[in-house]
């Protein structure tokens, strides 16, 4: 067995969910994570002494709001790596970002003819906004297979790149599998190939691994700010300044604007050129909380963690019958779960977990072309974060022998 | 919920496969939360359902309810296998319903009122079959 304390990375008690429920074993962060205090605090301290609309208003409550959501920007795009902090525009979340990648650049550049690859290990988030862009402009939807143990196939990939993809749209961590992308290989044959749009959905990957965007190479990094320990309805999309560059506004409405005359308008400098309305700034400033506190932890021990549950729980589950691990091995996989187990449906195995106080997720995790591929209509998913331990694993373990128990087929 | 009638159902179905022939009404119906699928197929024979069957994939609940369907509604009027559906239909929602509107086995789902996220699964089947009971209305000369 591994030698492994109890201990999460990060205690209990700064999670008041967690800390309100100790018997409560969590394993469903890929979904979306448990909140720290800090991030609560941080939230209804903004509200409580910095509310007004940031960019409007002359007074000095606004210049506050306007200054807290300026340091939330740069904090976050910080953790990211991207030293010029205007090149991250907030969006509601991974979603929303690709839905304006896929709009601001990708309506004026994609064109009948044109190509967009995208892979089979795609969340439908970073999978539907290109299939309906391809739909609309006439061009080809190109999908990248998987090898046997869920990786994007390199080979076959490279296979799909020529002078006419317009649009490669990959994911850095599989929500569905747990399959880690590597990022440089991809990087290399996209660059070699192509002068493709390279658009990364760091959804699963911000949360779980270092992210240097001035290093990684690829033109967009989207993300979700709920799933790092941040409030839902946060998140954004890093992007080079060129890039940028070349996009179009695709919201129009306040703050976006730089002059609007009678019959036509002109627009503000990035990033408030793709954030149109009112920003979401006190999201933003509870997720500059919760970077903060993953900085503290460090991303690299944040990634250790995970890998050592992950390696904790495939002891524990070796040799149980009937139960398929689907994604590589632990050092090629974030901290997720993803199985089935035979003679019992993903949905029953999450009722019995459920009764055991295990939260765990059932379904085809917004990947149905994944679970096509895979054979099935649904696996089950546990996924690890900084708060989980040893115990969240052992728990899983015990009620999946009980699920197994009560779905034992009779003998004849 | 996961009471011994519903596994003995689970795990060998009755009235698994869909009738065949030109005659066969089908109603299909999918759960966008798992994927899952669920098609019942029927055969009337004036106003009376003369063959039943399902096919499709699902959890125990889901499959427990498609074979419990079956059982109940072969060789029973069409009115009163609507009747029956809106009875199961009241029983997921909690409601007591009583026992000469709908007994037998079909009770057993009764349990699965305390799980909303779960209903849909009970109901797939049932809403499948009232589907093909439709088909089967709008071609009828």
């Amino acid at each position: 067995m591994t030698d492994m304390t109890h201990t999460a990375l990060a205690p209990r008690g700064d999670f008041p969910l967690l800390a309100a429920n100790p018997l409560l074993h969590y394993l469903d962060s890929a979904a979306t994570s448990q909140k720290p205090q800090t991030v609560l605090d941080a939230i209804t301290h903004f509200y409580g002494t910095a509310n007004a609309n940031p960019h409007r208003g002359a007074y000095a409550l606004a210049a506050a709001a306007t200054d807290a959501y300026h340091e939330a920007r740069e904090t976050i795009a910080q953790f990211l790596g991207a030293r010029d902090s205007d090149t991250l525009v907030f969006t509601r979340g991974t979603t929303e970002a690709m839905n304006l990648v896929a709009n601001a650049w990708g309506r004026t550049h994609v064109q009948a003819g044109d190509e967009i690859v995208i892979t089979a290990l795609e969340h439908h988030a970073n999978f539907v906004p290109w299939q309906q862009l391809a739909k609309s402009a006439g061009a080809q939807l190109r999908i990248a297979e998987l090898t046997d143990d869920q990786q994007v196939d390199l080979d076959h990939l490279a296979s799909l790149l020529s002078a006419r993809t317009k649009v490669v749209a990959i994911t850095h961590v599989s929500n569905a599998v747990g399959s880690i992308t590597p990022v440089a290989e991809v990087v290399r044959l996209v660059r070699a190939h192509t002068s493709a749009l390279l658009v990364l959905d760091g959804a699963q990957g911000a949360p779980h691994l270092p992210v240097d965007f001035d290093a990684l190479g690829v033109d967009f990094y989207a993300f979700s700010g709920h799933k790092l320990l941040g409030p839902m309805g946060i998140g954004g999309v890093i992007g080079t300044r060129a890039r940028w560059e070349e996009c179009q506004p695709w919201q129009f409405g306040g703050d976006m604007i730089e002059w609007v005359h009678d019959m036509d308008s002109t627009w503000n400098v990035l990033p408030h050129r793709f954030e149109a309305g009112t920003p979401n700034a006190a999201d933003a400033v509870g997720l500059a909380a919760a970077v903060r506190y993953l900085r503290a932890l460090d991303m690299t021990a944040v990634r250790a963690h995970e890998v050592a549950l992950l390696e904790y729980a495939q002891e524990r589950l070796a040799g149980m019958d009937g139960l398929i691990v689907y994604g590589p091995p632990a050092d090629a996989r974030s901290g997720v779960l993803s199985f089935t187990l035979e003679d019992v449906h993903p949905h029953d195995l999450a009722t019995i977990l459920d009764q055991h106080n295990v939260c765990i997720r059932a379904g085809h995790h917004c990947a149905q072309p994944l679970m096509r591929r895979l054979g099935t209509s649904a696996t089950a998913r546990a996924s690890f974060y900084v708060y989980s331990d040893t115990r969240d694993v052992d728990a899983l373990v015990h009620a999946l022998v009980e699920a197994q128990r009560i779905f034992a087929p009779v003998d004849a | 919920m996961y009471q011994e009638m519903i596994l003995q159902h689970y795990r060998a179905p009755h009235g698994r496969g869909l009738p065949t022939g030109p005659a066969v009404h089908e109603g299909a119906r999918k759960n966008p939360l798992c994927g899952d699928d669920m098609r019942v197929g029927v055969v009337l024979a004036g106003d009376t359902i003369a063959a039943v069957g399902f096919e499709g994939r699902g959890c125990s609940i889901t499959m427990a309810s498609a074979s419990m369907l079956t059982d109940a509604v072969r060789e029973r009027p069409v009115v009163e296998a609507r009747a029956l559906a809106a009875a199961v239909e009241a029983l997921l929602r909690g409601e007591v319903v009583r026992e000469e509107l709908l007994g037998g086995d079909l009770r057993a789902l009764a349990g699965v009122a305390a799980y909303p996220q779960r209903v849909g699964c009970a109901r797939m089947p049932w809403l499948a079959l009232l589907d093909a009971l439709e088909e089967a209305r709008g071609t009828r000369v």
